[in-house]
């Protein structure tokens, strides 16, 4: 039984192997086949009809330029850094729509999306097999600053001109795009909400992503630009729930346990730890600490509209992934990009605009 | 340990010092610990601590609860963190749907009962082993979520859902601790007043005399899978509720929880050893731990450490004792 399955497996693998073997050589020879033939007829037809002939010759050219070119149109490469946390599928969703345009307008002829499992060693294995697709122009969005890094080597070397959005690689310097946002402006906005609400002194305790990250890294950064400016105000804690909902909860609750009536306000990396945080201390009847959090998820947003949560901290998602495809598709056409960066700004959301972002 | 053999003949409550610390030497850690904790911290003893501590626990004590009828029947499933997950996306769906709680949580039972069912009959009727197959079902449970919830994480807009996790009777005892409390009560009769749970120590203990003595070991050993996929979906109706949204990619690592609580509550991996009791007293070990480290400002990547090296501690104890035994 086993076995079966296993040869059946090994089977299908081998079928699949064939066939793209198959379809790539099939390709090419039809194409010279189809060169051959169109020159043919243009050397014989030139005297007789000279209207068809040029037309044919036409064709004939403007497939060998795009032969030159790559492997004839233009086919984009996307190694999305998940499928699956909320935010990452706000950039995919923004991204893919402009790619599904671009197809439809016969703009681009293909493209490819690979879930890189928030894994760099699965987007390096993922960048060779795009460089192996002939793909035109690539989007990373990195899973880690130095880990993805050889997947934005390997596209270089190939050639192949990338674009990075929403997070950088240590190599950034080699890509052709950059389409960001800079996480440092979103932990200084959540820092000057929490002085705006709760005024020139407080404690507060800040809630981390996972350590390493480069938006859990500049994110602290920027809460401390603000916080440590501050005479009045002292971080009772700073501790990593590693983006998650569970763990940040357990915090809140044993921090206003240890710190009472002291902890004025508690910072978040995401919303996802800003919604169970802010729960936490509404079941604590402590509905007086003020929670932020980024990216304004719809589980926040929902709670902000309802005044449960004071704000969170829009990064746009969508417009990231959009702008990246759009100039990845005009690094494809061999277009010169008017900004090689593009900065994509946070905006705060409170009860007072928040319905400008549910749908 | 030497000491302990020299002592042999000496008595505790009637038994000797053996016996007594094979059955009571967990209780005596976990007074240690309360004892050192209400010393080192004074927020520790507090009410409101002490309910932070139960519901903390409850979404792992419940797994745990499920996880020792696996381990004893000789068993073990890594499958629940992503049974947490699904539960938690068909709650998105249903609850959102129905807007019944009821309806919610007895569908979310029925969808990781009967994974436990498959996990179950893989294992029973196939022969295979339950690491590698709960290993396999964990991807297609999880990615079942991923295709049920499109991925996307969905809030709870109807607040009634929150008040399992958040809720409190009375005003004081919150409802999720009430929860964990009725099924350690079920499954304390399951394991230790019914048939059920004497064919689930006689399979563990040595399944061909068990088979040989007339149990149906089949059914048995499926029924414990079936049984930790029900504690799951409960495990997963809490959790939800906590954090009220639906998220396809929550629970990873609780599995490992789940088996430490167990592990250090005195369940023998070899199968066939395991008390309700010393599972709850594990359960709230580990409660203890987490919540003792956040108090004591322990920082998060010391906490990952003690996890570890507390589960190699307690197969440790495991294995100790269990020598002794034989």
């Amino acid at each position: 039984m086993k076995k079966k399955i296993f040869a059946a497996v090994v089977a299908a693998a081998m079928v699949l192997g064939l066939a793209a073997c198959g379809n790539g050589s099939d390709s090419e020879e039809t194409k010279a086949a189809e060169t051959k033939a169109a020159e043919t007829e243009a050397a014989e037809t030139e005297a007789a009809e000279t209207e068809a002939a040029e037309t044919e010759a036409a064709e004939t050219e403007a497939a060998e330029t795009k032969a030159a070119a790559g492997d004839g149109e233009i086919t984009i490469g996307w190694l999305q850094k998940n499928q699956t946390n909320a935010f990452e599928i706000v950039i995919n969703r923004g991204g893919e729509a402009v790619l599904e345009k671009a197809k439809a307008d016969g703009v681009i002829k293909e493209y490819y999306l690979f879930d890189g499992q928030t894994d760099p060693s699965v987007q390096v294995s993922q960048a060779n097999d795009l460089v192996n697709l002939g793909v035109d122009a690539v989007i990373i969005q990195p899973a880690e600053l130095d880990g993805s890094a050889p997947a934005v080597d390997i596209l270089h070397d190939a050639g192949i001109p990338v674009v990075l959005v929403n997070s950088l690689t240590s190599n950034a310097d080699e890509c052709e795009g950059l389409a960001q946002s800079d996480d440092v402006e979103a932990g200084e906005i959540m820092a000057n909400y929490i002085l705006e609400q709760c005024g020139e002194t407080g404690k507060y305790c800040h809630a981390q992503g996972v350590i390493g990250n480069t938006a859990a890294i500049n994110r602290t950064q920027g809460i401390h630009n603000v916080m440590d400016q501050q005479s009045g105000w002292e971080m009772l804690e700073e501790q990593s729930a590693e983006w998650l909902a569970d763990k940040a909860s357990k915090f809140a609750q044993d921090w206003i346990n240890l710190y009472g009536d002291e902890l004025t306000a508690i910072v978040c990396d995401n919303d996802d730890m800003a919604v169970a945080v802010r729960l936490a201390c509404i079941e604590a009847n402590r509905e007086d600490i003020v929670v932020i959090g980024v990216d304004a998820t719809e589980a926040a947003l929902a709670m902000v509209a309802d005044g449960e949560l004071g704000a969170s901290v829009r990064q746009d998602g969508t417009t990231q992934g959009a702008t990246a495809v759009e100039m990845a598709i005009a690094l494809a056409k061999g277009e010169t990009l008017a900004n090689r960066e593009e900065i994509i700004p946070f905006e705060l959301v409170t009860i007072d605009n928040v319905k400008n972002f549910i749908d | 340990m030497t000491e302990t053999k020299t002592k042999k003949n000496r008595k505790i409550f009637g038994m000797s010092q053996d016996v007594f610390m094979k059955k009571y030497g967990i209780a005596i850690i976990l007074l240690a610990m309360i004892v050192f904790m209400c010393i080192a911290s004074p927020t520790f003893r507090t009410s409101g601590n002490v309910i932070s501590i139960l519901q903390q626990i409850s979404v792992n004590g419940v797994l745990a609860l499920g996880m020792v009828f696996v381990i004893t029947a000789g068993g073990i499933d890594l499958s629940i963190g992503s049974m947490l997950a699904l539960t938690s996306v068909v709650i998105g769906v249903v609850f959102e749907y129905t807007s019944s709680i009821f309806v919610a949580a007895a569908v979310s039972v029925l969808m990781c009962g009967l994974f436990g069912l498959l996990n179950g009959v893989l294992i029973a009727k196939f022969n295979m082993f339950p690491f590698v197959v709960t290993l396999a079902t964990q991807l297609v449970i999880r990615g079942t979520g991923y295709i049920i919830s499109d991925g996307a994480t969905k809030t709870l807009t109807n607040k009634n859902f929150r008040q399992i996790g958040l809720g409190k009777l009375f005003g004081v005892v919150p409802y999720s601790i009430l929860i964990f409390l009725v099924m350690a009560v079920i499954a304390f009769v399951l394991l230790h007043m019914t048939k059920f749970g004497r064919h689930i120590y006689a399979v563990g203990g040595n399944i061909n005399a068990a088979r040989a003595s007339g149990v149906k070991v089949f059914r048995t050993r499926v029924l414990s899978f079936v049984w930790m996929g029900v504690c799951a979906a409960v495990a997963g109706v809490i959790l939800t509720s906590r954090i009220n949204a639906a998220q396809p990619n929550i629970g990873e690592g609780y599995e490992t929880d789940a088996i430490a609580a167990c592990v250090i509550g005195g369940t023998s991996f070899a199968g066939g050893v395991s008390t309700i009791p010393g599972t709850m007293i594990g359960i709230v070990i580990i409660g203890v731990i987490y919540n003792g480290m956040n108090l004591l400002r322990v920082s998060s990547y010391w906490q990952t450490i003690t996890k570890g090296v507390l589960i190699i501690g307690a197969v440790m104890l495991d294995m100790f004792l269990n020598k002794k035994k034989n």
